[in-house]
């Protein structure tokens, strides 16, 4: 297992290499200088005063070597500072990167529990009214704009019943409540970004496990140990489930950028206080090094994602360790 | 076989459905002029933030523009974006597909670890740096989804080139001394049509779902012009009072990737020769 796990690692790499070329690719390529929003700005700036603050970037240099010092910085976790207000980049990610991971690490936990549960259902009363249902709510997931659902969403339950919180992480008086309260608070404020950001996930993995079940279900294995007199419960969830859950596990690794992804829109909705939307403001300010920086962590965590897919997979299949 | 395939196509109750709504919309888009009761860019602020009426069907804005023929025009929008964008992707995901499983090798091996690397990026956060970075207008918009959504099918595409390189009928034809690109585009090519069709089609309503969401955040097709995506955002803004601006764009966009949804749907069902009987 070890052995596996460090050749996985390898091969994650040179994948983590390409995507920060990508992301520094991109910025390169994009016209304009970061520089121009501080110097448009001030019309008495002189030009000498405008490549002292080029170079004081390393912007004057040709992008290759940039990217260098870039990746050298980099190994050190030096992130460099943000054009915004000079502060390192390092501090501004991670002091947003745990609600961030908090929202993913939620909705993908509803993904999980709430899809799985779904899929099989449909699975077993295939044709059932339970099914056709299924069938709907996966087309629907698939088809609707979430930004538009978060906004309907806030609408009825911030604006019209008064329910929920409709923006933040936390209300303004906080500090004063006792940790069960804060926990509540916070649940309260988690709820509407959470759900959102679970939709189009949910929709896929519920149709996926029905899918995979349904091939399970016709093997041999199966019709043996309904022959062997199993009630239809252990044969669905001892028997059909394990091996369904293989294939579950690789679209774990594949659903995670695009959950990664969902965070930039839906963090900025919600104004939650997260990585994303710091990313979404770095997008407009053209804060070049905070968006590296963010570039890199969302490529490192991605990779995180696979690399413990990979892991759950070889566990829950012998077969794939030897290969 | 057409025949067969219609056939299914007119049994398949989905796809009839998703093909008469984009029926009717394209129509509809394409005929716009003449359908709407009022000029989409045309200001009365008199008659802003009405509700809607038997005057302004399904109410007017913020600037007094009435919503209906603003819909109606954002469908010009959203369909050109979405077929231009998903012709860009597919175009370039079938020719990298097909080269990458026919030529095999370093060109396999080199193609493939750049999907990979696309594929572990988060497409959103992708279109949204490269938009920041270059103007945001119907045209970059268009280019930046093309050419960030072909990696899934450039996989598929590969996939089953591999399977077919290796079968009688396309050893015949080099044996015969035909050109590379004519065994890669007349006799590969048509034999992968099928996946390639579906995956265009569930492209079309995906490129439309970001389009409005790039538009909503303000980093697609810039107001005046109407959209979806950016009616929206002036129903954010008046969520409070005028809930016909948040209901009416997001009800377009559903629909109509609905529709794109169920055809494409419909015709994997109809194209897969697995439910051939």
């Amino acid at each position: 297992m070890a052995a596996y796990f460090f050749k996985r690692l390898l091969t994650l790499l040179p994948l983590l290499l390409g995507i920060t070329f990508l992301t520094f690719l991109i910025m390169q390529l994009a016209p304009g200088k970061p520089t121009d929003l501080i110097t448009d700005l001030n019309a008495k700036m002189s030009l000498e005063a405008k490549q002292k603050l080029t170079k004081l970037y390393g912007l004057d240099r040709p992008w290759p070597i940039q990217y260098w010092e870039w990746l050298k910085r980099l190994s050190r976790f030096d992130f460099g500072k943000s054009f915004k207000d000079d502060r390192p980049v390092i501090h501004k990610i991670l002091e947003r990167l745990p609600a961030t991971l908090l929202l993913n690490f939620l909705s993908l936990s509803l993904i999980f529990t709430l899809a799985i549960l779904i899929g099989m259902t449909a699975a077993a009363k295939k044709g059932a009214l339970f099914d056709k249902l299924t069938t709907l709510f996966v087309y629907l997931g698939f088809s609707i704009p979430t930004f538009w659902l978060a906004l309907l969403l806030m609408i009825l339950f911030g604006l019209k019943i008064g329910l929920l919180p409709i923006s933040g992480l936390r209300s303004l008086n906080f500090e004063e409540l006792n940790l069960l309260q804060k926990a509540w608070d916070m649940l309260q404020h988690l709820l509407l970004p959470v759900l959102v950001m679970a939709l189009t996930g949910l929709a896929a993995l519920a149709r996926y496990t029905r899918s995979s079940m349904l091939e399970v279900l016709h093997q041999d294995y199966i019709r043996t140990a309904r022959a062997k007199g199993l009630k239809e419960r252990e044969v669905i969830f001892k028997h059909a489930f394990k091996n369904a859950l293989i294939p579950i596990i690789t679209l774990l690794g594949l659903m995670l950028p695009e959950l990664i992804g969902g965070s930039f829109i839906f963090e900025t909705i919600f104004a939650y206080p997260g990585m994303g939307r710091l990313g979404f403001e770095a997008i407009m300010a053209r804060d070049y090094p905070v968006l590296m920086g963010i570039g890199t962590m969302v490529a490192f965590l991605t990779l995180l994602g696979n690399l413990l897919a990979d892991m759950l997979y070889a566990l829950a299949d012998p077969r794939i360790r030897y290969k | 076989m057409l025949k067969l395939y219609i056939k299914r196509f007119i049994q398949n109750k989905f796809s009839l459905w998703g093909i008469s709504f984009i029926f009717i919309l394209s129509s509809l888009a394409l005929f716009s002029p003449f359908i709407v009761p009022y000029p989409p860019l045309e200001q009365n602020l008199a008659e802003r933030l009405q509700s809607p009426s038997s005057l302004h069907l399904l109410g007017t804005d913020d600037l007094g523009r009435d919503l209906f023929s603003r819909l109606i025009y954002g469908s010009r929008i959203s369909l050109t974006v979405g077929f231009v964008a998903v012709s860009i992707a597919t175009l370039f995901g079938t020719f990298i597909g097909l080269i990458s499983g026919y030529f095999g090798k370093w060109i396999d091996s080199t193609l493939m670890r750049i999907v990979d690397i696309l594929l572990c990026f988060p497409t959103f956060f992708l279109i949204l740096m490269v938009i920041a970075f270059l103007e945001p207008n119907i045209l970059n918009v268009m280019i930046v989804i093309g050419f960030t959504s072909w990696t899934g099918l450039a996989r598929l595409v590969r996939g089953e080139t591999l399977s077919f390189k290796e079968r009688e009928f396309i050893l015949a034809a080099k044996s015969l001394g035909l050109s590379t690109p004519k065994i890669l585009f007349f006799h590969l090519l048509p034999n992968v049509s099928a996946p390639i069709l579906v995956s265009a089609t569930l492209g079309v309503g995906n490129a439309i779902l970001i389009e409005s969401s790039l538009s909503f955040l303000g980093l697609g097709v810039q107001p005046p012009i109407p959209s979806w995506g950016n009616i929206l955002t002036t129903g954010k803004d008046y969520i409070h009072f005028a809930w016909w601006l948040s209901l009416f764009p997001g009800l377009c966009i559903l629909f109509t990737v609905l529709a794109f949804n169920l055809l494409g749907e419909g015709l994997r069902d109809i194209l897969d020769p697995r439910s051939q009987n």
